[in-house]
């Protein structure tokens, strides 16, 4: 005889076996004796109220054994470990200071495999069994485990994007040591790949501040650009940004563009 | 894994992508509110034979979110022909979603009874400020103080504020 619990598991009472219909071979958990005792006798009085002293009897104390009440517990322990990653959470019922349930809400199906059947019969169980097992794998992949996962890997994707963005907006830009003025730096707006094309913007530097002879204090920064490889540029420029402690308040940061 | 620990750690995770997403969204300019951010732009350039040179100082404040205004006031010669420009516009400027660029329009202008500088001209050699169809801006900080404006063709000018 084998029970189908919930249309997600399935149930063998004569060894013990509890087998995830939805899942491979290795999906598969033998109960030890007295657990699997326990658990053929919540399933057979599916919905009433066993005492603990009937379950102790039934258990224990009818195959010669002596069981406690913190056996039975931890019992009942093992068996909910064992089924509630794949059924509801109360599966079996605990009934303070009287005994224990199993859920009268679990659906039970029995497939008496022993019992000389009709064919048809035979064909109509192979046919439930099939069914169950679609509806399980169904019920599996859309399970609520499953789809709390897969949400939560994604918004753990989403939050990466986000914090990688969110780090990178406003922050400082790259910018590029050219040479120096006195003491003050000057530093290029854009990477110069090769020598040539970085001494071919000093050289553009050079003849900028000869022609501005900008004042200069240690703490001043100048920025170099030209657009002269840049697409989109109506017209083609070079400009000298210069900001710092020299230049007052009112005016702010010094931009000086030209074309000549 | 228990399936109330997934609970909760799917609802800390989604509580951490909401607040994540809304400061996303809620940065909206590095330029501060109400704080001028003040640039002088020197331009010396040659358009077909054509002579410009001008001065101009900008003062661009944000007032809120979205919204604000650049005062200009210098000198613009084209030609040896000297005019005067002062003048405020108005531009609306919308963060384009996680990055640091934005749709930046102008809504409206007023000028100064002392700007003498002929429309035709600021069309022609100052047609950022324009009214009407929108532009796309990029705006970086240099540090803490200095905001760098970008355009398509490149840098502008960067702009100081305290």
């Amino acid at each position: 005889m084998t029970y189908v619990l919930d249309d997600i598991i399935s149930y063998c009472p004569e060894d013990g076996t509890i087998k995830f219909l939805g899942g491979s071979d290795q999906d598969m958990t033998i109960l030890t004796p007295v657990p699997n005792r326990i658990l053929q006798l919540l399933v057979k009085n599916q919905g009433k109220m066993l005492s603990r002293d009937t379950i102790l009897v039934e258990v224990w104390d009818n195959y010669g054994k002596v069981g406690s009440t913190n056996s039975l517990k931890q019992n009942i322990g093992l068996l909910r470990k064992t089924l509630d990653p794949y059924l509801n959470t109360s599966t079996i019922i605990t009934m303070p200071n009287q005994g224990y349930m199993f859920n009268a809400q679990t659906k039970i199906i029995v497939i008496d495999e022993e019992t000389s059947v009709t064919p048809e019969l035979l064909i109509k169980q192979k046919e439930v069994l099939t069914n169950v097992k679609k509806n399980s794998l169904f019920r599996s992949l859309l399970s609520e485990k499953h789809l709390l996962i897969s949400f939560t890997v994604l918004i753990i994707v989403g939050m990466t994007y986000l914090i990688y963005k969110t780090s990178t907006i406003y922050t400082s830009i790259n910018a590029y040591e050219l040479s120096n003025i006195d003491s003050c730096k000057i530093y290029s707006l854009k990477r110069y790949d090769t020598p040539l094309e970085m001494s071919e913007a000093q050289a553009e530097v050079k003849l900028i501040l000869d022609r501005l002879k900008p004042q200069c204090s240690n703490q001043d920064r100048l920025f170099f650009y030209d657009n002269f490889n840049k697409d989109g540029a109506e017209e083609k420029s070079k400009l000298l940004i210069q900001c710092g402690n020299s230049i007052s308040k009112e005016i702010g940061c010094i931009t000086y563009r030209t074309n000549r | 894994m228990n399936i109330i620990i997934l609970r909760c750690f799917a609802g800390f995770v989604t509580i951490c992508f909401l607040i994540l997403l809304s400061y996303n969204l809620s940065v909206s300019s590095p330029l501060p509110t109400n704080n001028p951010c003040i640039a002088t732009v020197k331009h010396d350039l040659i358009y077909d034979n054509i002579s410009v040179n001008y001065v101009l100082s900008h003062k661009i404040v944000t007032v809120s979110g979205n919204s604000g205004y650049d005062t200009l006031r210098g000198t613009f010669t084209v030609n040896d022909k000297h005019y005067i420009v002062g003048r405020t516009i108005k531009f609306t400027h919308e963060k384009i979603f996680s990055s640091n660029s934005h749709d930046f329009q102008i809504v409206s202008t007023h000028k100064f009874p002392s700007d003498n500088l002929p429309d035709d001209i600021a069309n022609r050699f100052l047609s950022y400020l324009k009214n009407g169809p929108s532009r796309f801006l990029h705006l970086d900080r240099t540090d803490q103080l200095h905001i760098l404006i970008s355009d398509t063709g490149g840098p502008s000018f960067i702009c100081k504020h305290s």
